[in-house]
């Protein structure tokens, strides 16, 4: 049963209490909120993700709600719990949305240390994939909304989840996220794409939501082996320009990227060894959109591995 | 501290390195701080020389020519002492106790 | 334990966490086929939790070395407390914990070469205003905490295991004199009598409960540990005697026994009613101990709960000041809480 075939009454009712289960792929989130215009959301951005229907094991137990006082009514807030404690500011409440994403990024990056986790984007064809690392204003999230729009299977927009066991990329199919300019040029480049409202004046500027395709969804428990290391960077006006990381520096550099590599001391070292001796690495500087889609869809599989220490 | 020709240096106490070199370029972790670097040939070099035993810069000059096949010039020697000043700034090699 | 439902793990683990036990919670089922009953996604966060533990505690390993060696010249004797002792000496209460800072003990003639040696190798203090560095050094007699410029951990030096301002004053010399050595090791511990009792004048003395349900499993751990010596419990009754800490020593048995089950020698038991407080501060201490070391059921801090603690917290700085200056700290504390939080 998946969220959209359920009817609104009961979506806003289990939202409310006790909180409704989502399977996200790697991570069943409880969500509880009483507020109207993120049930609304939820139900839009999350339509194709499974319920979860069964008393079980909640691997986030996430709460958007209002702050009790006078906020409750007055310049009104939303605020985050997580296990009872609240690890945000209170923000406003137009921002439930954006507030709800921000959250599950938080609950992963502080928990989920049983992977190696990369801020990037990741997308898969014909079995290969791109890891698009970079951090926020690097234009990932705008490149991995359109190499979607042109057939990419949508791993994540935000994090790569490295299994440490065998270095396969495990999906998290969220919304992507898109900021300011992105918007406009993703919704003209995709018009087939759904994109939630935009919520303006975040302190990352105008922020909206693009709804995972169904199939991306679909398949959030079919993992990837890495293929591309991709660093983009976007400059308006400038020539597309893709040249090979020796990979030494694409280690550090990629390391540089995740969110828990020192954390996870040797095991993240082993586990990035392990990625970056099957993949190949690249810069990517370029500043139109069509030349570098075309690019990415002709690059070249990785040879053998080259030889170790 | 300036790198001084009495000085014997070793890798730091409690060090556990894991090594893997890519074309001519090492990243090594060290279990015991955690921490990761990327070197150059002639700076893995250094460092696995002193991972065998501790030295002085001279020694450590004469063994990297040795095994690089390098001539222990006084090009290599500013090389080499700039990169034990490098490694004692991030805490990866220290002098031995008196 | 191990037969638990889906929605038990679920509680248990969000317990364990706002207790930051999950570490703990896997060193228990870090035993032979202890994990074969857990689910999957369970496990998943136990070995994440795991991670986190193993990182500190190589941090903490690393810094011990390197604060040995700087002072290694000195010829000072280092005697480690707490959490950088447990895991250096392999006990039980290292096991799935996390540590925050590196606590060593030194004594009060050699600290302002201490000081001056550990500046010197490149540690500084901790970015403080003038009114607590001033607290430390003035009121507390203590170094301000310390933090090497390359480093996150925090070192704390101490003379003593209780502040000297406090009303409990354990002699100095006669911890140190006591204190064993690591094996291989210049460094030392306190001697078993007086690390269980460290622990408990720690937890019963200390303003903050939060973690006052593990502090009590430190301590139970402990006294599970010392028991394989048939005369630890006649050491440490009379070593709290020698010390002036049979107060703490009578909570520290009394709670561990009836919230943990510990197994405590009836002598030491009884011996210990003796140094009991009157019974309406007795009867008052067992409601706030108790209730501020409960966890919540909800995960949400109850109000009774979070009044319990504060009250502890009162009496912990009431013990450690005089009320004037008692009242400025704690305004001078929410002023600076407010303050953070703009």
């Amino acid at each position: 049963m998946r969220v959209g075939e359920l009817a609104e009454r009961e979506v806003a009712a289990r939202l409310e209490r006790p909180g409704l289960d989502l399977d996200t792929g790697p991570f069943v989130v409880r969500l509880e909120t009483p507020i109207e215009n993120l049930v609304e959301e939820v139900r839009f951005l999350y339509h194709d993700f499974p319920v979860v229907q069964d008393d079980g094991f909640v691997d986030f137990h996430v709460s958007i709600s209002q702050p009790s006082g006078l906020r409750r009514w007055w310049r009104r807030q939303a605020v985050f719990r997580f296990d009872g404690a609240m690890p945000f500011e209170p923000l406003p409440f137009r921002m439930a949305v954006p507030m709800l994403e921000w959250s599950l990024n938080w609950c992963a990056a502080t928990e989920a240390h049983q992977y190696v986790m990369i801020h990037s984007a990741v997308v898969e064809r014909n079995g290969l994939t791109i890891i698009l690392p970079g951090v926020t204003g690097s234009g990932k999230s705008t490149l991995c909304a359109a190499l979607v729009h042109r057939g990419w299977r949508l791993l994540s927009d935000e994090f790569a989840l490295i299994r440490p066991r065998d270095g396969r990329l495990v999906p998290w199919p969220r919304p992507i996220s898109l900021k300011g300019r992105s918007i406009d040029v993703i919704r003209r480049l995709a018009p087939e794409f759904r994109v939630g409202s935009s919520v303006p004046n975040t302190e990352k500027g105008t922020v909206a939501h693009l709804q995972p395709p169904a199939e991306s969804v679909r398949r959030a428990n079919d993992t990837a082996a890495p293929t591309w290391i991709v660093f983009p960077t976007y400059q308006a006006d400038t020539p597309t320009c893709l040249s090979p990381l020796p990979r030494a520096r694409a280690f550090f550099r990629l390391a540089d990227c995740s969110l828990n590599y020192e954390l996870l001391g040797r095991r993240g070292f082993e586990t990035l060894l392990q990625v970056m001796e099957s993949c190949d690495a690249y810069d990517l500087t370029y500043g139109r959109l069509e030349e570098v889609l075309g690019l990415l869809d002709v690059l070249e599989p990785p040879k053998s591995a080259a030889t170790s220490a | 501290m300036n790198p001084t020709r009495n000085v014997v240096w070793q890798v730091s106490e409690g060090s556990r390195l894991l090594w893997k070199s890519w074309d001519d370029e090492y990243v090594v972790f060290d279990d015991g701080s955690g921490y990761t670097h990327v070197l150059d040939l002639v700076a893995g070099e250094v460092l696995k020389v002193l991972e065998e035993a501790p030295a002085d810069p001279s020694q450590l000059t004469h063994r990297v020519a040795s095994r690089l096949d390098l001539t222990p010039d006084p090009k290599l020697v500013g090389r080499v002492q700039e990169t034990i000043r490098k490694f004692h700034e991030v805490g990866r090699v220290e002098p031995t106790l008196s | 334990m191990l037969a638990l439902t889906p929605v038990e793990w679920d509680l248990l683990l969000r317990q364990a966490r706002r207790a930051s036990a999950v570490g703990r919670l896997g060193a228990l089922l870090d035993e032979p086929g202890a994990l074969d009953g857990v689910p999957a996604k369970v496990r998943e966060h136990l070995e994440a939790a795991d991670a986190l533990v193993q990182q500190q505690h190589r941090l903490m390993r690393w810094e011990v070395t390197r604060i040995r060696r700087a002072l290694a010249n000195t010829g000072v004797g280092i005697v480690l407390l707490k959490g950088a002792a447990y895991l250096l000496a392999a006990l039980p209460p290292a096991k799935g914990r996390l540590f925050s800072d590196v606590d060593i003990m030194v004594p009060k003639t050699r600290l302002p070469e201490v000081e001056a040696t550990l500046l010197r190798e490149g540690w500084e203090f901790l970015d403080m205003d003038a009114y607590d560095d001033q607290f430390y050094r003035v009121w507390s007699h203590e170094l301000p905490p310390m933090q090497h410029r390359d480093r996150h951990i925090v070192v704390d030096i101490h003379h003593n295991i209780l502040p000297p301002t406090g009303r409990l004053h354990p002699e100095a010399s006669l911890l140190l004199a006591m204190a064993r050595p690591l094996p291989g090791s210049p460094l030392k511990v306190l001697a078993p009598p007086d690390m269980v009792l460290h622990s408990a004048s720690h937890l019963f003395q200390s303003g903050d409960l939060h973690s006052g349900l593990r502090d009590l499993t430190d301590l139970d751990a402990l006294m599970r540990h010392f028991a394989a010596d048939t005369e630890f419990w006649n050491l440490l009754s009379s070593r709290a005697v020698e010390l002036g800490l049979t107060r703490p020593l009578f909570y520290a048995l009394r709670f561990a026994h009836r919230l943990l089950g510990t197994p405590i020698d009836r002598q030491a038991l009884d011996r210990a009613m003796a140094w009991a407080p009157a019974a309406p501060l007795r009867v008052m201490m067992d409601f706030l101990v108790t209730e501020a070391l409960t966890p919540q059921s909800t995960g949400q801090a109850s109000q009774r709960n979070r009044l319990a603690r504060w009250l502890l917290y009162v009496r912990h700085h009431w013990q450690r000041m005089p009320p004037l200056l008692l009242a400025r700290h704690l305004l001078h504390k929410s002023v600076s809480r407010g303050r953070a939080a703009h």
